[in-house]
């Protein structure tokens, strides 16, 4: 349903009086997305995956390349108005306490869109105002109530609840867990998993959790400085890393059991400035395999072999990791005390 | 018994909210023992930080304060002592770095300048003395081209980067005890890895007491030998790291280990802890994890409960452990 071809998206940026320097965040990139999947993207800070989901929102619009939202083409943000796509097209963000009106109540923050992109008459609008309150389990008193009454797991529902009340085909989320406590993280989760279930809601889920990208999505793209490096199915991608990068990143998360780490993982230092990267593969200067080749010619992302959904920017794509990035399943008892009683609480 | 450096009994800190008092810190013991790392873990709003600021006397002054207890450390009663007591200890006897070296550090000033400022003020050594131990702790905490960073801004290093000036700046002086305060929350993953990394080492090859406060059980598996877990404001569970990890015997540690997408069943979904902490102007009486507890039972989960040590040390403020009721009467629980 989304098509990304070659998009790059560069900023000016001022580096003192009268010059500007050229940051480009995101380089060349392409990617479909299929519809109702949930596709994920990885990476660390800086590396284009907000200003990529930022594009496809129609919030900026990409420098060069091309997107298309079920085969109509998107150059620009006022495009994205004419073309009805505000309505398909909508985005949940990280910080619940920012992305509210404090002055609305949840009614009128439910309703808005609603009102803005045509629903219906009044009666229509509050009809599904209800039903997505009891999508989210608030219940009808919760409606009058002003976002600073709830907490930011309660908060992100209402952004959830705002951001489908128009029945949009695809949904981006933005670090939409990142400011949650544990303990009510899965609420936003499971969310959003039941919307991309029931409702077929394509999800591009953007993150730096691994571990639970792991667990959500149907497939994962890693970003590195503006580039996607390697793209897989979920269990591939954590089990058959192919592009050092990803391994790297995989072995990075501190494991439950205490495991040591690779001196390779702790040499890699950090990512370079996106004003000087490097030439041939941007990741050469820190990874452990880069030969000559790396630094003259940018490996493009590939498939790694004949199966065609597992792709990496890597001229080694071809060799599996040295050993299985897979770490030994840790058990805790009674799991099943916190599962069976993982129902969303209602405010 | 090891004999503990630092350690803190019953201790209470009131957060000022609105121009009433709320006890967010309530009866925190803990020891930390010499050449150890005690992690606390808890969410927001679980006192783990505030714990850890009382001990060095940084709570926001007219917001939070202790209200009792008492912290020794070297003979003293931190709790107690005056600021110029206390700012002797800090940095040379207790160093602490925070979450955000970014504002932790002074912006306007050269890296260098900063940790040779508290050498010097502390009349450790001379400024010449003390430039050569400040290149000598970023050279140990390996930041790439030291005597570069020695004479640059916070805002011109790495994040990276920058943690590591703010930990040369809580060791040179070489204290006893260091507090790392969700050191590396701001920070990307693989960058996360390197510092936890750097951390562990200096500690290993300083002796140092560690007390780790962090939300990641992950980083405590990772890094530290104890575990203290707390919730709105006391301590609910604390003993080696290992068994708190894998046989948790407070229903609230489990559900934080169950809510981790590691623990993964082959579902999609997450498992998530219903309801949400009390807020400091509830009062909860008996167990404070009731309001969210799978297991309660009315009666006994509603009177005060104590933190019960077994002889290996393992502590856990409940009095229906996980492993303790039979299936037949969790399943009861679970329904009624």
């Amino acid at each position: 349903m989304l098509d990304l071809l070659n998009i790059t998206r560069r900023y000016r940026v001022s580096a003192g009086l009268l010059s500007t320097r050229i940051l480009t965040a995101v380089d060349k990139l392409s990617l479909s997305l299929r519809k109702g999947e949930f596709f994920s993207l990885v990476g660390e800070s800086g590396c284009g995956k907000s200003t990529l989901a930022r594009i496809v929102c129609g919030l900026e619009a990409q420098s060069e390349g091309e997107m298309r939202i079920d085969g109509k083409t998107i150059t620009g943000t006022a495009e994205f108005a004419d073309k009805g796509l505000r309505r398909r097209v909508q985005m949940i963000f990280q910080d619940p306490y920012s992305s509210l009106n404090p002055r609305m109540r949840i009614r009128d923050i439910l309703a808005e869109p609603l009102i803005s992109l045509g629903w219906g008459n009044a009666q229509a609008v509050q009809t599904r105002v209800a039903e997505l309150a009891s999508i989210i389990r608030f219940p009808d008193s919760a409606l009058e109530r002003f976002p600073h009454q709830f907490s930011g797991g309660q908060r992100q529902r209402v952004a959830i609840a705002r951001a489908i009340a128009a029945n949009p085909d695809l949904l981006i989320c933005d670090e939409p867990v990142s400011a949650l406590d544990v303990s009510i993280k899965g609420q936003i989760i499971n969310l959003l998993l039941d919307i991309q279930e029931q409702l077929g809601t394509t999800i591009l889920f953007i993150s730096h959790d691994l571990s639970l990208v792991r667990k959500i999505s149907d497939r994962v793209g890693v970003m590195y400085l503006g580039s996607l490096v390697e793209v897989a199915p979920a269990q591939q991608l954590f089990a058959d890393p192919r592009h050092p990068y990803t391994r790297l990143l995989i072995e990075s998360v501190p494991a439950l059991n205490g495991k040591r780490r690779e001196e390779q993982v702790l040499a890699a230092g950090e990512m370079p400035s996106p004003f000087a990267i490097p030439s041939g593969c941007r990741f050469r200067d820190r990874c452990p395999l880069a030969f000559d080749r790396c630094a003259t010619e940018a490996p493009g992302l590939q498939p790694v072999t004949s199966d065609e959904r597992h792709l990496a920017a890597c001229h080694l794509r071809a060799q599996p990791a040295p050993r299985p990035a897979e770490r030994p399943p840790v058990t805790i008892p009674q799991i099943d005390l916190f599962r069976t009683a993982a129902e969303t609480t209602t405010p | 018994m090891p004999q503990p450096i630092l350690s803190i009994r019953d201790l209470h800190v009131s957060l000022r909210l609105g121009g009433t008092e709320h006890d967010a810190v309530r009866g925190v013991s803990l020891n930390l023992n010499k050449g150890e790392v005690l992690a606390i873990v808890g969410e927001s709003g679980s006192g783990k930080s505030l714990t850890a600021l009382s001990v060095l006397g940084l709570l926001p002054r007219g917001i939070a304060a202790i209200s009792s207890g008492e912290i020794h450390f070297d003979g003293k009663d931190l709790a107690q002592a005056s600021n110029a007591e206390l700012d002797r200890v800090r940095g040379s006897g207790i160093g602490i770095i925070f979450q955000e070296p970014l504002s932790a550090l002074n912006p306007v000033m050269r890296v260098g300048d900063q940790i040779i400022e508290g050498i010097v003020r502390r009349g450790e050594a001379s400024r010449k003395q003390a430039r050569k131990m400040a290149l000598e702790t970023l050279i140990g905490v390996r930041i790439s081209d030291p005597e570069r960073r020695m004479k640059q801004y916070p805002h011109e290093l790495s994040g990276g980067m920058r943690q590591r000036a703010m930990i040369a700046l809580a060791l040179v002086s070489n204290p006893a005890v260091l507090i790392a305060d969700e050191p590396t929350t701001a920070l990307d993953v693989t960058v996360q890895a390197q510092i936890l990394s750097l951390l562990k080492a200096q500690q290993k090859s300083r002796d140092l007491s560690m007390i780790i406060i962090t939300h990641d059980l992950g980083i405590v598996a990772e890094v530290a030998d104890r575990v203290a877990v707390m919730y709105a404001g006391e301590i609910v569970e604390a003993g080696e790291v290992e068994t708190i990890l894998s046989r948790p015997k407070h229903p609230y540690t489990l559900g934080l280990l169950s809510c981790l997408p590691e623990f993964s069943d082959g579902g999609r979904r997450l498992a998530v802890i219903a309801g949400s902490i009390p807020s400091l102007t509830e009062s909860v009486s008996g167990c404070v994890f009731k309001t969210r507890c799978p297991l309660y039972m009315q009666g006994p989960c509603d009177a005060r409960i104590a933190l019960t040590s077994g002889p290996d040390g393992h502590a856990f403020r409940c009095i229906r452990p996980i492993g303790s009721e039979t299936p037949a009467e969790s399943e009861q629980t679970r329904h009624a």
